[in-house]
């Protein structure tokens, strides 16, 4: 590899270290609960399960739960394509050539990892992942061991701590969880949207070097909420959304340096189209546009 | 609090769960309640105490999603006093569907696809609670009733209660015959003011076209709309002087007294004209074909019988009046009536009678003769079934016999009743060629008996499986191999499942290309693709009211050529008319037998809805991990929901579905085809039956 790019790709990697280790939560309401449980689960020998909406903090509570607990944070993403191999690892067919099936030549996937380092692994939207896969977790879950093939049983230390998350409306037409796998977890974490105060400091949270106006906050948190109740949304805005609508205002307004209903209903359009997904056949431009209309008229 | 009491707590909890009638798809277990006691005993080493709370907290984390609510009640209960507000978050989520997401059959995807701008308004109005949405919907149904009845499917298909009075507006704005059908199409729902509607029609339409409105209604509603639109335009034609043509009442027939009421004051009217014109032996001689091309056209003895004797009596008079305009004039009009077999003359009819003793004696050698010479006869004209199954029994001619029950399924089954003969034909149904028993079967099997019937369907069933499995294999010569080769071999790419290299394969492609092992590429090595879901097809058969018929017969065998075909592939079938009946689920094994069963006892009956049977086929598609995947629909295309079947087709089409639509090729809807063919659809019309392996090679080199 090219020097330059070399050292390029090493920084990168240096970042995503550091915004690993900087993890901003708002531990209250919902997310305390749910962080207590996440606690009492592990220490009962209880494995945990949190399900949710996209956008409500479920990978962030989990980063937090393994930073405040002090171990190595491993994450997979999981849908129909995973497979057992980028969770446990594989022989690298090179080396396995020049040196046979030896311990130099595997190189251990994040499940792994986790196991042997001790760490927390969070298994995203473990239900779209395929019943083939899923199967690979039951021997870790129920004897915190896994047998590899040419390496052997690996088994892993008493820290390693394993996360379900799943996102309920992806049910629809995605693998549903295996009998065995639903079997083993034994603890279901609800997460749903915050309430108000809780959803607005996360924001000010997120927005702290712009210190934007209450009631500039009270328009898009309004805004945000009816998407969270409407007939004809399929998908409504996350605390994500919350955040992108905000630091849009927040920018628009440093350069006019107006915070009127124009500017503001001018972010939220643009980032709830992007966001929103309108029941089949309905227009999202068209809703996303009703939904802030009769917001900003209901607030002012 | 003791450890005993958490125990206690733990296992009455679960106990009460399980005699609460917990979901279908959770069984409160042994595990669940030790994990309640652990999570417990946690809980209170962190705290120190429990209190309320925390066990319904517990109780509640313990239970997965779709039972919290049942957790919560039970969980109440034992402790007494309401928490809901507390814990209203953790019992279920604010705006997703119940978890896990159920899809029943049909399934109530779509929502608003396929209504107009103004229909989708008053859909949100109405499945939000606005007030308003009563008054709208009103408004809509007055100015477009069938709108209004789409609407109204889909807030049934949402699953809205209290649908009552939404039901009773768009009944009472059905004003006329098409709006009657097209809103019975789509809802179900019946107009209440009929007497509006046959005015209507009255005032509009004439006659034949009122009538074929109202068969097309009687086709799907099972009702008698006909006769009720042949009773009103003849009492409001006699009040108002005004009798349908000739023309419009022949072609309008009811087995009621009101229609040959009709028949005859049109028929004096004809009479009346044809002897106030120029040249009446003329004019009568061409009403008279005129009414015996009606007789000929009509299948049934109370149409065919009165037309007959009206085309005999005309005849008559014809040439009665050509007497009177000279010799030669009477011998042009006897030969012309002779011709179509109206012998006016007694020396004709005894013509007629020689002609018939001929016949007799023809008779013998017919019932000798070949499967195909008695089959074309039969089809020609009149021949006594009786006296020609009595000979064919007598020698023993088994074409003849077969000929005759594949051409006329039931009178051949009555006179063979009559003769003691029922073995003889049924023993003789598999001789000549099964398609034509099968085609006689969907024509007349409504009209054997059922005893009789269940005995032949069994023969029947086997022409069918003999007829799809021949096709089958026509195409592919055998059906033990499949379409497609089970597996296959790829290059090897980071992130594949390392087991399935093939280590023979990828050291003879190593060796094959001299490599030494530093100079190495992940492509060099070879592995296997997965072995399973070769191809996944989903089978849609149109069962609505316009497939009847000869439509039927075709798609019958159609799809038992593709089930043999394609038997061991991931195979999912339903039919479909306003409802969709799933027959086989991609993942169920079922007999063929049992779907030709099914086949042969179909009933074309109902609208045309096709967007749940395409919902049901996606939710199967999501259940294999076939690569492949193909959707095959059999039907004319006359889809009310077309906008919906289009968007549901775009869908498919984006997860890589490929979608084949067969239809017959003398009757389908031209601009859904088109509008299917640009959107990517394979279009295969079908013409006749040495055309059905087209549709394999077709779709298996589309694959």
């Amino acid at each position: 590899m090219e020097e330059n790019l070399r050292f390029k790709l090493l920084s990168a990697i240096k970042r995503a270290e550091e915004v690993e280790e900087k993890v901003d939560i708002v531990l209250k309401g919902q997310y305390l609960e749910a962080y207590e449980l996440l606690r009492d689960s592990e220490d009962a020998g209880l494995t945990p399960a949190i399900v949710g909406p996209p956008g409500v903090g479920k990978t962030l509570l989990c980063r937090y739960y393994a930073k405040r607990t002090g171990r190595p944070f491993y994450w997979v993403t999981l849908d129909e394509n995973t497979k057992p191999s980028h969770l446990i690892g594989a022989f690298n067919p090179a080396v396995v050539l020049d040196k046979g099936f030896s311990l130099e030549a595997f190189e251990p996937g994040p499940l792994t990892l986790a196991m042997i380092e001790g760490g927390v692994f969070v298994a995203n939207e473990l239900n779209r992942a395929s019943e083939y896969v899923q199967n690979v977790f039951l021997e870790p879950l129920e004897e915190r061991s896994y047998y590899i093939a040419h390496v052997g049983r690996v088994r892993a230390t008493d820290e390693f701590f394993f996360i379900a998350s799943m996102n309920p409306s992806e049910l629809a037409g995605v693998h549903r969880l295996s009998e065995a796998l639903r079997d083993r977890i034994h603890v279901w974490i609800a997460l749903s949207y915050p309430d108000r105060d809780t959803e607005l400091e996360i924001v000010r949270m997120h927005c702290r070097r712009y210190n934007l106006p209450k009631d500039v906050l009270d328009k898009v948190y309004t805004i945000v909420s009816r998407t969270r109740n409407h007939p004809e949304l399929e998908k409504p805005a996350s605390i994500r959304s919350t955040i992108a609508i905000a630091k849009l205002v927040a920018e628009r307004a440093r350069k006019t340096g107006n915070y009127d209903d124009d500017t503001i209903a001018e972010a939220a359009f643009n980032v709830l189209v992007g966001t929103l997904k309108a029941r089949p056949g309905i227009r999202v431009e068209a809703v996303a546009k009703s939904i802030i209309m009769e917001a900003l008229k209901h607030k002012r | 609090m003791e450890i005993e009491e958490i125990e206690r707590f733990a296992t009455e909890f679960v106990e009460r769960l399980r005699r609460a009638g917990a979901p279908e798809d959770f069984k409160p277990s042994i595990r669940q309640s030790i994990a309640l006691a652990r999570l417990l005993e946690a809980m209170k080493l962190r705290k120190g105490k429990l209190d309320k709370e925390d066990f319904i907290r517990a109780a509640l984390a313990v239970t997965p999603p779709e039972a919290k609510d049942l957790a919560l009640d039970v969980v109440q209960e034992m402790m007494g006093g309401s928490y809901s507000n507390i814990f209203h978050r953790l019992r279920a989520f604010p705006f997703l569907p119940p978890f896990p997401l159920q899809l029943p059959i049909p399934i109530g995807g779509g929502y608003n696809e396929g209504l107009s701008e103004r229909g989708r308004k008053v859909f949100s109005k109405a499945i939000a609670g606005n007030p308003q949405a009563m008054r709208d919907f009103k408004k809509l149904a007055e100015e477009n009733p069938v709108e209004a009845a789409k609407v109204f499917n889909k807030l049934e298909r949402a699953g809205i209660a209290n649908l009552d009075n939404y039901a009773g507006i768009i009944s009472s704005s059905i004003r006329s015959l098409e709006d009657f059908y097209q809103v019975f199409s789509v809802s179900r729902i019946l107009p209440s003011n009929l007497e509006d509607i046959l005015n209507h029609a009255y005032r509009n339409y004439p006659l034949d076209k009122a009538y074929r409105l109202a068969d097309k209604i009687d086709s799907i509603a099972n009702s008698n709309m006909r006769e009720l639109i042949i009773k009103h335009y003849w009492e409001m034609g006699k009040k108002e002087g005004n009798i349908p043509s000739l023309r419009e009442v022949a072609s309008s027939p009811a087995p009621i007294k009101e229609w040959r009421q009709m028949l005859d004051a049109s028929l004096r009217m004809e009479i009346e004209r044809a002897l106030r014109s120029e040249d009446p032996a003329r004019a009568l001689t061409e009403l008279a074909k005129q009414l015996k091309a009606y007789s000929d056209y009509c299948q049934e003895e109370w149409c065919s019988k009165p037309l007959r004797a009206a085309s005999k009596k005309v005849a008559k008079m014809a040439y009665e009046a050509s007497k009177r305009e000279g010799e030669e004039k009477m011998r042009e009009i006897e030969r012309e009536l002779m011709k179509e077999r109206l012998e006016p003359t007694l020396k004709s009819k005894i013509s007629h009678k020689l002609r018939g003793i001929k016949g007799r004696q023809n008779l013998d050698k017919l019932a000798r003769s070949s499967y195909n010479d008695v089959y074309d006869e039969l089809g020609q004209g009149k021949v006594n079934i009786e006296e020609l199954l009595k000979r064919a029994a007598k020698f023993n001619n088994r074409e003849a016999m077969a000929a005759m029950a594949h051409r006329d399924l039931n009178a051949t089954l009555e006179a063979a009743k009559k003769l003691g003969l029922v073995d003889k034909v049924l023993d003789s149904l598999s001789a000549g060629p099964g398609e034509n028993l099968l085609k006689e079967w969907y024509r007349s099997r409504k009209k054997i008996d059922s005893m009789m019937r269940h005995i032949v369907k069994r023969y029947v069933k086997e022409v069918l499986l003999d007829v799809g499995r021949g096709y089958a294999v026509s195409k592919f010569g055998g059906l033990e191999g499949g379409p497609l080769p089970s597996f296959m071999l790829k290059p090897y790419e980071p992130g594949d499942d390392p087991s399935l290299v093939d280590l023979e394969e990828s050291i003879e492609n190593i060796l094959a290309q001299g490599k030494i092992p530093k100079y190495l590429r992940y492509e060099d090595l070879l592995m296997r693709e997965e072995e399973r879901g070769k191809i996944a097809i989903v089978l849609l058969n149109d069962i609505s009211g316009s497939m009847a018929g000869e439509k039927l017969f075709y798609m019958s065998i159609c799809s038992l050529m593709l089930l043999y075909a394609f038997r061991r592939e991931d195979l999912a079938v339903a039919f479909f008319e306003s409802d969709t009946y799933k027959v086989k689920n991609i993942d169920e094994n079922i007999n063929i037998e049992d779907i030709a069963d099914e086949l042969l006892d179909l009933e074309a009956f109902g609208g045309t809805c096709v967007s749940r049977a395409l919902l049901w086929a996606e939710e199967q598609f999501n259940k294999t991990k076939a690569k492949a995947k193909a959707l095959v629909l059999l039907s004319d295309c006359a889809f009310y929901d077309y906008e919906e079947a289009l968007a549901l087709t775009t869908r498919l089409k984006r997860m890589n579905t490929l979608i084949f639509v067969v239809t017959p090729k003398w009757s389908y809807e031209e601009n859904i085809v088109k509008a299917l063919r640009s959107i990517g659809t394979v279009v295969v019309h079908v013409n006749n039956l040495e055309e059905l392996p087209d549709i394999l090679t077709t779709i298996t080199n589309s694959i």
